[in-house]
């Protein structure tokens, strides 16, 4: 159990401000901000390698304040690692429990299990220097579990692996999540880690956290157009809402776009469009879908990817639409600079907030 | 394309050798100057390097050399710490008086050496009271070149430590290390080569002085005084061999050291 009380941090012009959280044990706990918001230097606090401006860390009940780190129970791995270079693999892990003095064969037999866990074991006399990444990463964690902590501390820990060992890597930490009941608190910029491992997410913005929840949460409904934009959702709009003919609609721009549910008059409300459920068509003077709402808009860029291509559109409103490959010839692919009409039916309009 | 390239880029390396290589050769033909003659004479070279008196100031120079280089390392190596770790305007100017005896004169820095150790100089009192005279003396010599030698060794050993990540002592204190343990679990091992490097600096600084030394402590002779008393008494070629069994010694040191360096202590390009 740990709990985070109204912390603020500052480090030269960059403030962490008013920052309170609370991960119960065994708790996955991802901390979501883009990088540069600070997150490091929160776990730093946690650790108390650093000291905090204002505002409390509570361990198992625990008031951290003045407990230095080697007696707070936790454990914290870096995005690189840090394991010490001139100690190999086996020693690394066997680290804290030395300074802890245990006696050798209890040693012994704990590194041998951790390398066993990890599937190291053949690696446990290399140097940190002649591993990879991904094995670096499993040494750090075994070395981090050894002691026993209550409280594991990650910082970006796949940021720095290329993407076909950051799967993998990930399921090593789906397992370890499964297995052991250590509290784990990460730090991410990726949308695709806290999906795959949190129980609970928090989004850090600003040097604010902006919003607390499960993943789904704060992936379908983001609480603020901030927070929308943040996890990645495409066409976000915010309005007030004016209700005519037993209808709620916002204003964005000179757009009128319809609300799939009600809301008071006067509500602001932040709604998103989903990329890929808006429609590129020729342009048509006279169309007319029932419940649909078409735009007359100009290509300004299209970007293809693998599997799609991305359109970006300068109407009443900058719109993106995402355009899905299907196969050779594609369809029709707009150019550039073409005028095209947008369409989305308004039932994919998503409301994130306002009071219902 | 390539080739032309490749003979241009050839044609400037070898310009800047033929600058550069002047300073090469000057150093071997200042040596041949020494080492010739020396070896034409062996006899002679033998009868001087057995004279008492020689032995005596190669003893007394590479004895206070080494007592200078572990005073160096107990007192050198917490400050080379601290201001390896700290970033505040109050370091680089701690860093700015460490570095001071490097811009000093050595008669300067010598006199300074001789008005605070002397008899009755602020630290030759207290020292004298409980029997250590520096003046004229052996310690007197280690005084002079702990002070022309600090800022060699604190400066070497601080920038090996500033290569250690900061991050390495963090994750030992996570894992159950005191700032202590840490310090000498992980800083210290990982600093082994930049201790070694800064010694033999400082030492070869240290064995080299002169002018400080022999501002407090003309006697006994460190092999320096030892090669001016003769240069300037007894004439060149008595003090050319006592040089080139100077310069013998501290090419054996130096080889010595370079063999060690390479196979001691963690290198951080190891792989």
């Amino acid at each position: 159990m740990i709990a985070l009380d109204d912390l603020s941090v500052t480090i030269g012009s960059f403030r962490l401000n008013g920052i309170t959280l609370h991960a119960g044990d065994g708790e996955y706990f991802v901390l979501l901000g883009p990088s540069g918001a600070g997150k490091t230097v929160l776990l730093e606090v946690i650790a108390g390698l650093r000291a905090a401006d204002t505002g409390r860390v509570t361990i198992n009940a625990r008031d951290m304040a003045g407990v230095k780190p080697e007696h707070r129970g936790i454990a914290l791995v870096y995005q690189d690692y840090s394991l010490f270079p001139h100690l190999t693999a086996a020693e690394n892990i066997a680290y804290g429990m030395q300074v802890r003095s245990r006696p050798d064969h209890e040693i012994r037999k704990r590194v041998d299990e951790l390398l066993a866990d990890f599937g190291i074991s053949h690696l446990g006399q290399r140097y940190p220097g002649s591993l990879s990444g991904g094995e670096q990463q499993r040494v750090a964690i075994a070395r981090a579990l050894a002691t026993n902590p209550s409280v594991l501390l990650l910082d970006e820990p796949f940021a720095s692996l290329d993407p076909r060992v950051c799967d993998e890597c990930i399921r090593v930490m789906q397992d370890l999540k499964d297995t052991r009941s250590v509290t784990i608190i990460q730090v991410s910029h990726s949308h695709e880690e806290a999906y795959s491992l949190a129980d609970r997410v928090a989004v850090l913005l600003g040097g604010r956290i902006k919003q607390t929840g499960t993943p789904d949460e704060i992936f379908r409904t983001p609480a603020s157009e901030e927070v929308a934009r943040f996890v990645g959702i495409d066409n976000v709009m915010t309005g007030v809402v004016t209700n005519m003919a037993g209808c709620s609609r916002i204003t964005a721009g000179s757009l009128a776009i319809k609300l799939p549910a009600s809301f008071p008059e006067g509500t602001v409300v932040t709604i998103g469009i989903p990329a890929d459920c808006i429609r590129v068509l020729p342009v048509h003077p006279e169309f007319d879908e029932p419940g649909s709402t078409a735009i007359t808009c100009e290509v300004r860029r299209v970007t293809p990817g693998r599997d799609c291509f991305r359109i970006e559109l300068d109407g009443v409103v900058p719109l993106t639409s995402i355009l899905g490959r299907q196969g050779p010839g594609d369809g029709i692919v707009p150019a550039r600079g073409t005028q095209v009409c947008a369409v989305f039916r308004d039932t994919d309009v998503r409301v994130f907030s306002g009071d219902r | 394309m390539k080739d032309t390239d490749g003979s241009r880029s050839n044609q400037f390396l070898f310009s800047l050798w033929l600058v550069g290589g002047l300073l090469v050769v000057l150093i071997l033909l200042a040596a041949a100057t020494l080492v010739i003659p020396e070896l034409a004479h062996p006899t002679h070279l033998v009868s001087v390097a057995l004279d008492t008196s020689v032995v005596n100031a190669i003893v007394v120079t590479f004895a206070a050399g080494f007592v200078a280089v572990m005073i160096l390392m107990v007192l050198g190596t917490p400050l080379a710490y601290v201001l390896a770790r700290g970033r505040s305007r109050w370091h680089s100017a701690i860093e700015t008086i460490v570095d001071l005896p490097l811009a000093l004169p050595h008669t300067v820095a010598g006199l300074m050496v001789y008005l605070l150790f002397m008899i009755r100089g602020p630290l030759g009192v207290p020292f004298h009271q409980i029997g250590i005279v520096f003046e004229d003396a052996f310690p007197g010599i280690v005084a002079a070149m702990v002070f022309v030698s600090t800022p060699y060794y604190v400066d070497a050993v601080r920038e090996g430590i500033v290569k250690v990540p900061e991050r390495l002592e963090n994750v030992a204190r996570t894992l159950g290390a005191s700032q202590y343990t840490a310090f000498r679990t992980i800083t210290l091992p990982l600093s082994v080569r930049p201790i070694i490097s800064g010694a033999f600096l400082a030492w070869g600084r240290a064995v080299g002085e002169f002018a400080a030394v022999i501002m407090i402590a003309y006697f006994p002779m460190v092999v320096s005084t030892l090669i001016y008393n003769r240069f300037t008494t007894g004439g060149l070629e008595e003090s050319r061999s006592i040089a080139f069994i100077m310069l013998v010694i501290c090419l054996v040191v130096f080889l010595a050291f370079r063999l060690v360096s390479r196979r001691w202590g963690w290198s951080h390009d190891r792989t």
